[in-house]
């Protein structure tokens, strides 16, 4: 952030020197915030299939539930509890994807945020209260999914709260060359089919055959082969 | 009559154009959108090279779910300055 101000700041030097001088960023502002919505909904897409098939938040084995109860940390408390309901987090895992999956939307962008950021301030709740150890990176989220709700803010102010009348004004950049319309389609499927659709698939397999639904590390995603 | 302005005779239409037609950005937006900008590129880009790495070596014709849960998974921001604010690095392990 530190870093931010300072950059911003000399940007805004160098900016007051140049003739004529931009009056608005509107084409950067869209890009950023492609990056910030793909940033976000890949990343929250790649808990939300943990949790769609539930895998994330275990069934107890056998060693826990013969363990004392005092001897569980907060984080294993409220994992279990979770774990012991699997559709219950079939149904989180369902509101992350489709937070997610809207996110790669423009039309779609503003309820993506808006479930993203209500879900994950929840999360940020539980990961405080139960010391749950992901705390920074769901704030992440919430401060990305926040970041794209400014966006709209206004214009739902203007229609909720004043009831005016509101025309939404989107900026869109004009894709007119063949090969900015052809990379555009070619990215956004290749997102969107590996993501969601080759993800789903392998995170599928994945539950259903493999006996260690999740490896702790990257090293031990054989691991099940193994134990076969 | 004839001296009054258009915009109030139809206000209607003084609306919709300043609709259609929001006003340019002003200097303060234009300074935090600049902040804004390096401060979200720098978080939301990945920016480790090991990230690139993993990206390019996964065999992608036999891929496991935990190669796209880590690419779809990683902690971005800047680490130059050192990770502690006052001393504490404010992050547990992380799991899961």
């Amino acid at each position: 952030m530190i870093f931010a101000i300072g950059v911003g700041l000399v940007w805004t030097f160098i900016d007051s020197r140049r003739k004529p001088q931009p009056r608005e960023y509107k084409r950067l502002y869209y890009w950023l915030r492609v990056v910030v919505r793909y940033r976000a909904g890949i990343g929250i897409i790649g808990f939300g299939y943990t949790k769609l098939f539930p895998t994330q938040l275990p069934y107890p084995s056998l060693g826990v539930l013969n363990t004392d109860f005092g001897d569980l940390t907060l984080q294993k408390i409220y994992w279990l509890s979770i774990g012991i309901v699997p559709w219950y987090e079939v149904f989180a895992g369902v509101v992350e994807v489709l937070a997610g999956a809207l996110l790669f939307f423009r039309a779609t962008t503003f309820w993506g945020s808006v479930l993203l950021f209500g879900a994950l301030a929840d999360i940020v709740f539980v990961n405080f209260e139960y010391d749950g150890g992901v705390h920074v990176y769901s704030s992440y989220f919430v401060l990305l999914s926040g970041f794209l709700l400014i966006y709209d803010i206004p214009k739902v102010y203007n229609l909720l709260v004043r009831e005016q009348l509101t025309i939404p004004v989107h900026y869109y950049p004009s894709f007119d060359k063949p090969w900015q319309q052809w990379s555009r389609v070619f990215l956004k499927t290749g997102v969107i089919g590996v993501f969601v659709v080759w993800f789903f698939y392998l995170q599928g397999v994945n539950f259903l055959y493999d006996p260690i639904n999740n490896p702790p590390s990257k090293a031990c995603r054989n691991c099940g082969e193994i134990m076969k | 009559m004839s001296t009054l302005p258009v915009d109030t005779l139809r206000p209607e239409t003084a609306a919709s154009k300043t609709q259609l037609r929001p006003p340019f950005w002003t200097a303060w937006q234009k300074i935090l959108f600049r902040i804004a900008f390096v401060f979200f590129v720098s978080l939301a880009l990945p920016n480790d090279p090991g990230w690139y790495k993993d990206l390019f070596s996964f065999d992608w014709t036999r891929l496991h779910y935990r190669d796209l849960y880590d690419i779809a998974r990683f902690g971005s921001g800047l680490n130059i300055f050192g990770n502690k604010i006052f001393g504490s690095p404010l992050n547990a392990t992380p799991l899961g």
